[in-house]
């Protein structure tokens, strides 16, 4: 077997070697392939997500499925699930702020099938969490709260 | 009254701590549940068309020197490994996006571990600045995602200590011993051959093969390879027969191995596996106590 002591030591100027790791391994990245790729699995995940949970996480309302979902308030939900301020971030294409501002808690959900959600919540006056929502304008506003209130 | 002056070093680590790792039911836990973390097919014939093992391995040795250079945490390079393997067991990857998840990795595990985790910048000036700050970000996300954000993965360092406390070792040898285990559990992640072995099968090799190197039987015969096979089965249950049929081909793989890494070394520094005694000493999880 090989043992390792026998290795001598070389001294090396550690520059040279920083540089000799910083390196690109195979040619020029497609950043707009890149970016490409990124949506299409995120929405795949998001898709996968709103068959698991019968909920359209991007209008974010219930949708048919066996899981019952009731609405609770911020406030009734533990500090854990609340937004919390993070040092803000700068998102790539397709944040467009407006359809993303009426909704302060936006998570993943629960086991219990339980999802808060803020009922018109004023503008958050700081940044708050990211969530799904922010790679995306979303299609259709959601409009009104009176969509969901009455749940299946 | 004492007067004490501390200059502390960035980085405060945990005690080893004798819960944890003298309680057997720990060791139990994470053999049970080491399976579930192996990546599930050999991705290459099954899922990946663009990318091949020798891109794998060129990823895995620029992950490792970035590690190293960086001076991570033991665990960091592993875990980071065994996150890329599982993200391409299930998502068909580009070539040319492979160094990106590469990176992904690392900035998972890192901050998974340490304490004063890896920048995205920095993994960004790595790669040569051939991706962008926010595409790390985004691929964190999709990462996690097809990860099921199951990120506290058993590693064979998870095992390290278990293993050494059981065997009847000189206490003098082994900070020696660790420190080349975990240099061979480095050189398993490098080599696809690995990935689909469960890490307390890596981690008993690599403890084996450390112990071998360093030729301790002939001070000790109770280290004598066949007792030492014996009891290295026993600790991890595995089949002793087994363990020796697995044994030349790991060993002949780690030889190779070594010999490419001093290739490639040969001009820097063939000394930074033996060196470096400061890693953490804490390798076990808390969830894997069962009360």
């Amino acid at each position: 077997m090989m043992g390792l002591e026998s290795e001598e030591k070389v001294e090396i100027d550690p520059k040279v070697k920083a540089d000799r790791v910083r390196r690109n391994l195979f040619g020029p990245v497609d950043h707009e392939q890149l970016q490409e790729d990124f949506q299409r699995l995120l929405w795949t995940s998001i898709e996968v997500a709103r068959q698991k949970w019968n909920f359209d996480f991007i209008r974010e309302i219930p949708s048919a499925g066996t899981l019952e979902w009731e609405e609770l308030s911020c406030q009734d939900v533990p500090a854990f699930y609340r937004s919390c301020v993070i040092r803000g971030r700068k998102h790539l294409q397709g944040l467009q702020g407006a359809t993303l501002q009426n909704s302060s808690c936006s998570q993943q959900p629960e086991v219990q099938a339980q999802e808060r959600k803020t009922q018109g919540t004023p503008q958050p006056k700081k940044r708050r969490q990211t969530c799904m929502t922010d790679y995306y304008s979303a299609k259709r506003r959601c409009t009104s709260e009176t969509d969901y209130s009455s749940k299946e | 009254m004492e007067l004490l002056c501390c200059e502390v070093d960035a980085i405060r680590r945990a005690l080893p701590d004798r819960n944890l790792l003298y309680d057997d039911r720990v060791l139990q836990n994470l053999l049970t549940i080491e399976e579930r973390y192996l990546p599930p097919c050999s991705y290459f014939k099954c899922v990946q068309k663009d990318i091949q093992p020798f891109m794998r391995r060129m990823v895995a040795t620029w992950m490792l020197e970035v590690c190293e250079e960086q001076k991570c945490e033991e665990e960091v390079f592993p875990l980071a490994m065994n996150y890329l393997d599982r993200f391409l067991s299930v998502v068909p990857t580009r070539k040319c996006h492979l160094q990106l998840l590469g990176a992904v990795c690392m900035f998972l595990a890192s901050k998974l571990k340490e304490t004063i985790p890896l920048t995205a910048e920095k993994l960004c000036i790595y790669t040569d600045n051939s991706i962008r700050a926010h595409e790390l970000l985004d691929w964190e996300l999709v990462v996690l995602g097809k990860l099921k954000w199951n990120l506290e993965a058993v590693t064979p360092h998870d095992f390290i200590e278990h293993i050494l406390k059981k065997l009847p070792l000189p206490k003098d040898k082994v900070p020696l011993i660790r420190k080349h285990a975990q240099t061979f559990i480095a050189l398993c992640a490098t080599d696809f051959k690995f990935a689909m072995y469960p890490p307390s099968m890596i981690a008993t090799r690599s403890v084996g093969a450390a112990i071998c190197g360093l030729q301790l039987d002939i001070v000790d015969s109770s280290l004598s390879s066949d007792n030492l096979t014996d009891l290295l089965a026993k600790i991890t249950h595995t089949d002793v027969d087994c363990l020796k049929a697995c044994q030349e081909q790991i060993e002949s793989v780690l030889v190779s191995n070594l010999r490419q890494v001093r290739h490639h070394q040969g001009q820097s520094d063939p000394s930074k596996t033996v060196d470096e005694l400061d890693q953490a000493s804490t390798p076990t999880d808390v969830r894997n106590v069962n009360l």
